[in-house]
């Protein structure tokens, strides 16, 4: 179940590297294996995506109530590079909270 | 060229004996053969004086026998390979070439004389024939083959057109207005016929005997084009200089025809081509890339020409140079397109918005745009409560509309622009409409003043001017006092 999850984020964000290459770079870290930061971002979920620009954290507000992160697996790729845009954008006009362009309060919806 | 030139004057002055006039090399054989084409143009003089021999002189004239003797001539010499030092122009099998050119343009010109001729003799007969059948040659084979006849299920056309066309004559023929003609006149008819047949197969000889000479004359073009077309290039442009002096888009039109349309479509009907298409390049490369080919190749075998005209290069080599341009411009043509690189996203923001501007742009913006009403109700007089639409400072404000002192007693909304856009939109929906005022426009009354009040309308004219505009040192305002404390 886990796997899962992580697998497809993984996919997402290989596929999503080369095109956003220009404004963004993508690191994956194994929480198993680093340990430092998990309490510090509270890390447990499968996956978690977190945005930083020039060493600053930056919030998005996705609708779930966490703006901290994406702890989800996304399977849009066009939604994940969205998001990554509109981070961009507001990070560079020393914003520290965006606003995402989807909605993901009902992402639980069956 | 002086000799071409006297020879004209030879024509002109009719003179049949002036063999001064003539090409200055000597050939006794036409000193022989003279006293034959003079027996036979005696017996032509006796048919058909009047007619056809008023219009048509070309065979009779000096020079084309001339040429045409030394021509066959030089055709059962066999190729002669003439002397490389001497300059070209005063090689005499170059002369020859130069008078051939310049014959076989006068011979196509008499041939379609003589065209005129037979066709406007054969109208009695068969009117339509001349729109169905265009080209001079096969119109005259046809004419022979037809004769007097009235019924053409018993005149055999086979061989002298396409069935198609044998067809609509056929056809045509039975329902034509035309009456059997009188036996001297079919004659003459005939006579013209076979006098076009015979100039055509001279013309045919000529244009044999200039290709066979075509590698030595003009090296680069026959590289390029092929000797056969690089004759016909040179006979209908009249020569070599005449052909280099053209534009290239004329050379890839020498010798185009005219379709026959006789109700076929033209949606099949080729782009106008010329003898540029029975190059071998041409056939050899596939018909997607054939309308390129030939302006490519006309445009080259105009260059080759060019240099050929001026002997820049006697041994051909930039004929071959332009040739493997071609050939490669035409391989690289039929490559297929690069593989798609995937692209990255540019950075967000980094290109500014392309802006528009221009004319279009303002009328649309202008439909838009803050009307003077707007701009007046947005404004307030200094220390005086503005009228709102509710009542003691509750609703919209009015203020600068109607208030006393705008020189205005009533304000009315110019008709503007998006007004008048929607207004035309929904114009043949109303029926009913007296058609005189829009349903739009309205106009307000505000007289809170009571009395009457007589202004300067001048006077407030400038009162909307635009924001931009410095007050400080305007030409329309006035000085202000200001009190000392």
């Amino acid at each position: 179940m886990e796997n899962g999850c992580s697998l497809q984020m993984d996919e997402v964000l290989a596929s999503v590297a080369e095109k956003v290459k220009n404004f963004a770079v993508i690191y994956v870290v194994d929480i198993t294996e680093v340990l430092d930061f998990n309490t510090m971002y509270e890390l447990y979920d499968p996956s978690t995506v977190m945005f930083f620009f020039r060493n600053k954290h930056i919030m998005i507000d996705l609708g779930t109530g966490n703006n901290n992160k994406i702890n989800w697996a996304l399977k849009d790729k066009q939604e994940f590079i969205d998001i990554v845009e509109t981070v961009y954008r507001g990070a560079r006009k020393d914003r520290g909270l965006v606003i995402a362009p989807k909605d993901y309060s009902t992402k639980y919806r069956y | 060229m002086a000799t071409l030139a006297d020879s004209f004057l030879a024509d002109l002055d009719e003179l049949s004996d002036n063999e001064a006039d003539v090409l200055e090399e000597e050939n006794n054989d036409v000193a022989n053969m003279e006293e034959d084409i003079d027996g036979d143009l005696a017996d032509i003089e006796t048919l058909n004086y009047d007619d056809l021999d008023s219009v048509s002189k070309l065979q009779k004239s000096q020079r084309y026998i001339d040429i045409m003797q030394k021509v066959e001539d030089a055709l059962e010499k066999g190729s002669h390979i003439s002397n490389q030092g001497m300059v070209l122009e005063d090689d005499p099998e170059y002369q020859l070439i130069v008078d051939c050119n310049g014959l076989s343009v006068d011979i196509e010109n008499e041939i379609v004389i003589i065209h005129n001729f037979i066709r406007d003799k054969y109208r009695l007969k068969f009117p339509e024939l001349e729109s169905l059948v265009h080209h001079p040659i096969d119109y005259a084979r046809v004419v022979k083959k037809i004769g007097n006849e009235m019924d053409l299920t018993l005149v055999d056309l086979e061989g002298l057109l396409p069935s198609a066309i044998i067809m609509v004559v056929s056809v045509t023929a039975s329902t034509t207005s035309g009456k059997p003609l009188p036996e001297d006149v079919l004659q003459k008819t005939v006579d013209a016929c076979d006098r076009a047949l015979a100039l055509d197969t001279a013309k045919k000889k000529v244009l044999e005997f200039v290709e066979s000479r075509m590698g030595y004359i003009a090296p680069n073009l026959s590289t390029i084009v092929g000797s056969a077309v690089a004759a016909k290039l040179m006979g209908t442009a009249g020569g070599l200089s005449a052909l280099a002096k053209m534009p290239a888009c004329n050379v890839q039109l020498l010798g185009a025809k005219k379709k026959t349309l006789a109700g076929f479509s033209t949606a099949t009907s080729q782009f106008r081509v010329g003898y540029i298409e029975q190059t071998e390049i041409f056939q050899t490369t596939p018909p997607a890339l054939r309308s390129r080919a030939c302006r490519l190749l006309a445009s080259k075998a105009t260059l080759a020409a060019r240099i050929d005209s001026t002997r820049g290069d006697p041994l051909g080599n930039a004929g071959k140079t332009l040739k493997e341009e071609i050939h490669k411009k035409i391989e690289k043509w039929q490559e297929p397109p690069p593989a798609k690189q995937p692209k990255p996203l540019p950075v967000p923001d980094s290109e500014p918005k392309k802006k528009r501007g221009g004319r279009r742009l303002r009328k649309m913006k202008e439909r838009y745009a803050i009307t003077d009403m707007r701009k007046l109700a947005n404004r307030m007089q200094f220390g005086v409560p503005e009228e709102s639409s509710l009542g003691d400072g509750l609703g919209e404000g009015y203020g600068m509309l109607g208030q006393a002192g705008s020189g205005k007693l009533r304000v009315s909304i110019g008709q503007s622009k998006l007004a008048a856009k929607v207004a035309k939109k929904f114009k043949e929906k109303n029926y009913g409409s007296s058609g005189a005022t829009s349903g739009l426009t309205s106009s307000l009354a505000f007289t809170p003043v009571q009395g009457i009040e007589l202004t300067n309308p001048q006077a407030h004219a400038h009162q909307l001017g635009s924001g931009t505009q410095s007050t400080y040192f305007s030409e329309t305002g006035t000085f202000s006092k200001i009190k000392r404390t």
